[in-house]
């Protein structure tokens, strides 16, 4: 055991040696780099560029630009570029198949994009599921996190069973439910006929229809953000929570004087991506119920598709992405102001 | 350094690979005795798939078949299996002037093709129109110009069980003649009264193009049609064409039914083969039912109305106005994908040879046998065995009378979502009070017209 010990404190030695002999070569070529930059007129520098009054060394900036060249060009092809040209093309009569002779028709697309009523529907589709799933689907998340951080015993099972719908492509979820929520022989339906209740039109309804479908992308997502929740509680402090409870604090109180402000960075992320994700929706309805019925599930994302790809109206689709686009930028940064201020 | 410049290097050469990915290929065009022509043709399928394991076959038979150019040069084919991204594929190609010699495209899209100068007239090329039954002569011809032709079809009908109707008093006799929407509805409340199934799948949400595909006939044997490009509402509004779309209300009412909380006329569950086992008594559908009837064989013993020898297959039903006068429009629009020759072709000859080899007798056939769409060679009707008797027999039958194609419009995609709302519009609200059908057409069309 000894013997062990005095190996030990030897290695540790030597380490501690090695790195004194480092900080020394290290201490002795500062000064000089100190002195060549300031005490020759720069006479054995390295070669370097000034912009606004701010010096540059020429190697170090091209090897930054090498390193960052593939980021700045891929970024450039695939979401600078179409940026740029959906910009242009809003402003234009662009058609899908005769793209080389798109003409100018300066505002007439946005115009346009006022006087739609699809458009109109579209946007209110829109907001209604993202009002409506963003909370759903945030504190389920919130919820089953708390839960599989409190349980011990199947704790494992429990998030790996509320995992899985993500796991799964969104296609086959939509189909399955489709299956499950079908008006004449869905198994739903079958089961509210059994307990003597009347069946619902789930994919016919157009008030039902729209949140169906909300509960559905709920469901589907709610295990990711779940798991985000999780590593965020693992990283709360315990010492907290034990001295809230020498304080007296009952378990509401230190979740909400504990938890939720250990964890707001997180919450904030959470709220901000499904947000935008939420206003992406596309999927569900494009398989479920293709907008209908009668273009009440019709959504933003869909309709710009729709225009776009099928109708091959590309200066149209343009004008209404760059207009949702700013509706978009418009909701997430006013949250992130809001959190961001709570924060200061 | 060295490490450096070895590092520079080789980011260097995967941005090259990156930007080089998707370049085209070298093509041969030497159109002299004894040279070669390669003709470059993008289908709609994968490799993988059952219909371009087909082309692919019929690409190597091409190219063992010894074509040549009027000149004596070597034609061969080269195949690009596009999938599903063909369409932003062509669109790419159209800008950067890389299109192929022939491609594939739906009938539906020609005019659109057509239209932004993609496709050029084969009139003056091609040597075997005569062979293709008329509605794909019809449906690739654009402004007196033919631009396309077709190894597929899919003919249409009403399936009916005949064990079931038997029940309730049909014999063969009823079913010589085209039924009109209301002889099937008569015939369902029949079987209601009965207590047999009695449902009819009208499939009008089918794939892409349900509504079109099956329930345009609802127009056309009206009298009525679907106009032009943006001359679609006046058309969708006249007496005609609104008596047709009206005809379908009688499947989604709730007249007549004891229970309208659990029964409907028209079936909306989720089995596909509701009419093969038996489940329904009609069906408006493709000729693909047929295909899975014959092969599945259902007996009686595993579903007792199973549609199997028990069953026919009529034209899609006619219009019958209120004094019972049936129409002698009977109307079987279908159509499927087609191959046109592109403006970017350097020899329109070896291409149109090419094209009629891939619509030609032998690959209508290998299509029927492998993937079971219809053959559009007139011969091939007349003469293939499977052709001659029953429901195969009856479908035949129903292409080769066919005088109706879908819409030719370049505006069809709108068009054909709109009209599928009309359908919905029916399917959901005929039974509420403030249900106007016209008002609805006028809107939904009215935005069809005024789309660029």
């Amino acid at each position: 055991m000894d013997n062990t010990a005095d190996v030990t404190r030897e290695g540790e030695g030597e380490r501690l040696t090695r790195y004194g002999e480092f900080l020394k070569r290290a201490k002795s070529k500062l000064p000089r780099m100190h002195l060549s930059l300031k005490g020759d007129g720069g006479k054995h520098r390295q070669p370097y560029f000034k912009i606004i009054r701010t010096e540059y060394s020429r190697e170090e900036t091209l090897w930054g630009w090498i390193f960052v060249l593939p980021c700045v060009i891929l970024g450039a092809i695939f979401v600078l570029g179409p940026i740029v040209i959906s910009l242009y093309y809003a402003f234009t009569d662009a058609n899908l198949l005769r793209l080389d002779e798109a003409q100018w028709v300066g505002f007439e697309n946005f115009k346009r994009v006022f006087e739609d009523s699809t458009v109109g529907l579209a946007l209110t589709n829109t907001l209604t599921f993202v009002v409506e799933v963003v909370p759903l689907q945030l504190f389920t998340a919130l919820g089953l996190a708390l839960l599989v951080n409190k349980i011990t015993h199947g704790n494992t099972f429990l998030r790996w069973a509320f995992f899985v719908p993500v796991m799964l492509s969104l296609a086959i979820t939509s189909m399955l439910w489709m299956n499950l929520l079908n008006d004449s022989d869905g198994l739903i339906n079958a089961l509210i006929l059994a307990c003597g209740g009347i069946p619902v039109n789930w994919m016919t309804d157009e008030v039902i229809t729209l949140q169906a479908i909300i509960f559905i992308s709920a469901w589907q997502g709610a295990g990711y953000q779940m798991m985000i929740f999780i590593s965020a509680l693992k990283n709360v402090d315990h010492s907290l929570y034990e001295a809230s409870e020498i304080d007296g604090a009952g378990s509401w109180n230190r979740f909400v004087h504990v938890t939720l402000p250990a964890i707001r960075p997180t919450f904030s992320f959470v709220l901000i991506t499904m947000l935008i994700s939420a206003f992406r929706i596309v999927t569900q309805p494009m398989i479920m119920t293709q907008g209908g019925p009668n273009n009440h599930t019709m959504t933003m994302s869909y309709y710009i598709y729709l225009q776009g790809t099928q109708y091959r109206d590309i200066g149209y689709s343009s004008a209404i992405a760059l207009i949702f686009t700013f509706v978009m930028a418009a909701v997430s940064l006013t949250l992130r102001r809001l959190f961001e201020g709570k924060k200061d | 350094m060295n490490k450096n410049i070895r590092l520079g290097a080789l980011l260097l050469t995967s941005l090259t690979a990156l930007t080089s990915c998707g370049g085209g290929g070298d093509q041969s065009n030497n159109d002299v005795p004894g040279g070669t022509v390669i003709v470059e043709v993008w289908v709609h399928k994968n490799q993988q798939e059952p219909e371009g394991r087909v082309y692919n076959s019929l690409m190597e038979s091409f190219n063992n078949s010894g074509f040549t150019t009027a000149s004596g040069a070597n034609i061969r084919m080269s195949m690009v299996f596009c999938g599903s991204t063909i369409a932003t594929r062509i669109a790419s190609a159209q800008l950067t002037g890389g299109l192929p010699d022939v491609l594939a495209v739906d009938c539906t899209d020609i005019t659109s093709y057509v239209d932004a100068g993609l496709l050029v007239s084969i009139d003056d090329t091609v040597t075997t129109e005569d062979s293709y039954v008329d509605s794909v002569i019809d449906e690739c011809t654009i402004d007196g110009s033919l631009y396309a032709l077709s190894g597929m079809e899919a003919p249409g009908g009403l399936y009916m069980n005949t064990g079931l109707l038997a029940q309730v008093g049909y014999t063969e006799e009823d079913y010589a003649e085209p039924w009109s929407w209301k002889d099937v509805k008569e015939a369902m409340e029949k079987l209601y009264a009965a207590d047999l199934p009695y449902q009819i799948q009208l499939n009008q949400n089918f794939g892409t193009d349900g509504a079109m595909y099956f329930h345009s006939n609802l127009v056309y044997s009206a009298g009525g049609d679907f106009g032009t490009d943006g001359a679609v509402e006046a058309a969708l509004t006249t007496p005609e064409a609104l008596a047709g779309i009206e005809q379908l209300e009688m499947f989604y009412t709730d007249d007549g039914l004891d229970n309208p909380r659990t029964e409907a006329w028209a079936y909306t569950g989720s089995n596909a083969s509701a009419f093969e086992q038996g489940e329904v008594a009609f069906e408006i559908y493709g000729p693909w039912d047929a295909t899975t009837i014959e092969k599945n064989k259902y007996t009686s013993a595993q579903y007792e109305h199973a549609a199997y020898n028990n069953y026919q297959i009529l034209p899609y039903p006619v219009y019958e106005d209120a004094s019972g006068n049936k129409s002698t429009l009977v109307a079987n629009p279908c159509g499927s994908y087609c191959f046109g020759v592109t403006k970017d072709t350097e020899n329109k000859e070896a291409a149109t040879v090419a094209l009629e080899y891939l619509t030609g007798r032998d690959a209508t056939e290998a299509m029927f046998s492998e993937i079971g769409t219809f053959p559009t060679n007139k011969d091939s009707l007349a003469e293939m065995e499977q052709l001659q008797t029953g429901a195969f027999k009856q479908l035949a039958d129903n292409l080769s009378n066919n005088e109706f194609t879908r819409p030719k419009m370049v505006k069809y995609p709108q068009m054909k979502d709109a009209y599928t709302r009309v359908l919905d519009y029916i399917k959901n609200s005929c039974n509420d009070a403030s249900y106007d059908l016209e008002a609805y057409i006028r809107d939904q069309m009215g935005t069809v017209d005024s789309a660029r």
